[in-house]
């Protein structure tokens, strides 16, 4: 049995008097999809800001493949290998694909020019194309602006921004099919699939019961701060999880789960 | 398949979108060409569209950046008017005159950098911190300048008033290069890339390890240097330290840079095209001047062309879209 890449003992944090994660534990795997479910408040995004490094927690411990981790901002967490592709996508709107995929880190050309600050357009724009292409999804051109992109392009420049280093990657995908068309749904979701045969570990939080139950590998479901279950998918249904979801049913936690020492 | 059709037509309308100007640029050329004579395309008179472009076109460049990086800059007009005044004390006092330039540079960035950290420090928005200091700086030059005006400052004539090989001047010359070396910028450079970010995404340049502040102030120092190089050529040409902004200036700057498609909410825009829209207006009221059409015609062309060239924008992107959400 492969070691957890990513676990998560104990993790607490409150807001004044309210508990927004309540000794959160659990233990996730390389390559595979874990969906992230739960009602409006149940503590995902907070947990969200916790693995990208946007909060720090009160007390808990979060490993990344064994070594403990302490993020204070989200670079952080990307030193760690963990990338995060938010809701609102976080892409610029005005500027062009290749650009976004690459902001903040330009490759620029060699010599003065590049010392100049001069940037390798076309490397960037080569490399925009490969990244897209390994994703599988289909081309998005480099040049184009990103207003005048699909949503689906539009969320593969997102992921492609997010994976593009090569080590191990723990990706956290905030609602990636909201706002898509069922084609474009049809898209990310092989492109999520392909992220988990390169040996990414992808957690997914959505709303979408039957997107997740057709690309999660394990069910966690989160209400009030603490994890209520945590399942196989092949051994649930819609049922359960939605009696999990809004406190019907009773908790159950099938995966073993190291607890905080 | 399908898709590919639609998707390059869509790309050839952002190219019509982003070559309108010189479209513009060359009708208002033809027109006034054929309302005035071939005399309008004479290199003397070519020459003085271009030295008539050159100070707008400075403010509009130092502007444009200050748009890009998503803030406003209306202080522009009262900078130039405060380095100009300090300038012209201190060429009466004898400095040697390029020293003063450089003085009234760093004077002008110096503002500038005030009102950067109005916006990033203290939180305020560029509208209300610009229009704050525009009144603070218009000020502060009658201060400098006890309230009169400096008159017989000559020693700024080579900045203002020179010309070379017998036609172009060198506040055109400025303006060339000051153009080209932004644009390149601008368009080549992480630094101009990342600029573009925080007009246009502020939260995800920020999510991308991008200083913020940094851009921020960085384009309001930079529109503030402009403005004081604008207000040294002024005084080169008028021989007088004119401590009283000259007011219109900020809605040429503006025009030009929204005729150049610079997006007014930030994030995009071509350097190279604020010239461009800078030469434009520029054109427009020569023209008229020689056709002996009143110059007040010139307020309502002008208007109308900002009107039509931000419609056109608007109306292309939407179609660019659209085409692009059928793929």
């Amino acid at each position: 049995m492969t070691r957890p890449l990513l676990e998560l003992a104990g993790i607490s944090k409150s807001y004044g008097g309210l508990k927004a994660l309540d000794a959160v534990s659990a233990s996730m795997r390389a390559g595979e999809v874990v969906g992230l479910l739960g009602d409006n408040g149940a503590g995902k995004s907070t947990l969200l800001k916790v693995l990208s490094g946007a909060l720090v927690p009160d007390s808990g411990e979060v490993r990344v493949a064994g070594r403990p981790v302490h993020f204070r901002s989200p670079r952080d967490a990307e030193a760690a290998g963990i990338e995060m592709v938010y809701q609102d996508l976080a892409l610029v709107p005005t500027l062009d694909a290749a650009s976004n995929m690459f902001l903040g880190r330009e490759p620029v050309r060699p010599g003065l020019l590049g010392r100049l600050g001069f940037l390798d357009k076309r490397r960037m724009r080569q490399e925009s194309d490969r990244r897209i292409a390994e994703l599988g999804a289909s081309r998005v051109p480099p040049r184009r602006e990103i207003t005048l992109l699909s949503g689906g392009q539009q969320q593969a420049v997102a992921i492609a921004r997010a994976t593009g280093g090569d080590e191990e990657t723990i990706l956290l995908l905030d609602e990636p099919t909201a706002a898509l068309g069922v084609k474009q749904r049809e898209r990310i979701m092989s492109l999520i699939r392909a992220l988990r045969d390169k040996g990414t570990l992808v957690i997914l939080i959505t709303h979408d019961l039957p997107s997740c139950f057709d690309l999660a590998d394990r069910l966690v479901v989160m209400r009030l701060g603490r994890i209520v279950a945590h399942v196989e998918t092949s051994q649930t249904d819609m049922g359960e999880v939605v009696g999990w979801i809004t406190g019907a049913r009773d908790p159950l936690v099938t995966m073993p789960v190291k607890e905080a020492q | 398949m399908t898709g590919a059709v639609p998707t390059r037509s869509g790309s050839r309308l952002v190219v019509v979108r982003d070559l309108a100007i010189v479209g513009v640029l060359a009708l208002s050329l033809i027109v006034f060409t054929i309302g005035h004579g071939p005399g309008f395309l004479s290199l003397r008179n070519l020459s003085n569209i271009l030295d008539a472009a050159a100070l707008v076109a400075i403010f509009a460049v130092g502007e444009a950046v200050v748009i890009m990086a998503g803030a406003i800059d209306l202080s522009i007009a009262a900078i130039a008017a405060a380095s100009g005044v300090l300038a012209g004390r201190l060429l009466v006092e004898g400095l040697p005159s390029a020293l003063v330039l450089l003085i009234a540079l760093l004077f002008g960035a110096l503002l500038g950098l005030v009102n950067g950290l109005l916006v990033t420090a203290l939180r305020l928005t560029p509208l209300v911190a610009t229009l704050a200091s525009l009144s603070v700086f218009s000020g502060l030059a009658f201060i400098l300048a006890d309230g009169r005006q400096i008159f017989g400052v000559v020693e700024f004539g080579w900045l203002g008033q020179q010309r070379l090989w017998n036609s172009i001047t060198v506040p055109t010359i400025v303006m060339i290069a000051l153009v080209a070396a932004v644009a390149i910028f601008m368009s080549q450079t992480r630094w101009g890339l990342r600029l573009l970010a925080v007009g246009g995404n502020l939260e995800a340049a920020r999510r991308s390890g991008i200083r913020v502040t940094a851009y921020t102030n960085g384009a309001f120092v930079f529109s503030g240097a402009t403005s004081a190089l604008a207000g040294c050529i002024t005084l080169g040409f008028l021989t007088t330290a004119e401590p009283a902004s000259a007011t219109t200036v900020i809605f040429q700057a503006i025009t030009a840079v929204a005729l150049g498609g610079v997006a007014l909410s930030g994030g995009r825009g071509s350097v190279l095209r604020v010239g461009i829209g800078a030469v434009v207006l520029s054109v427009i009221a020569t023209g008229l001047l020689v056709m002996a059409i009143p110059p007040y015609y010139a307020l309502v062309i002008t208007g109308v062309l900002l009107v039509l060239a931000v419609l056109l924008e608007a109306v292309l992107t939407r179609v660019a879209r659209k085409t692009s959400e059928v793929s």
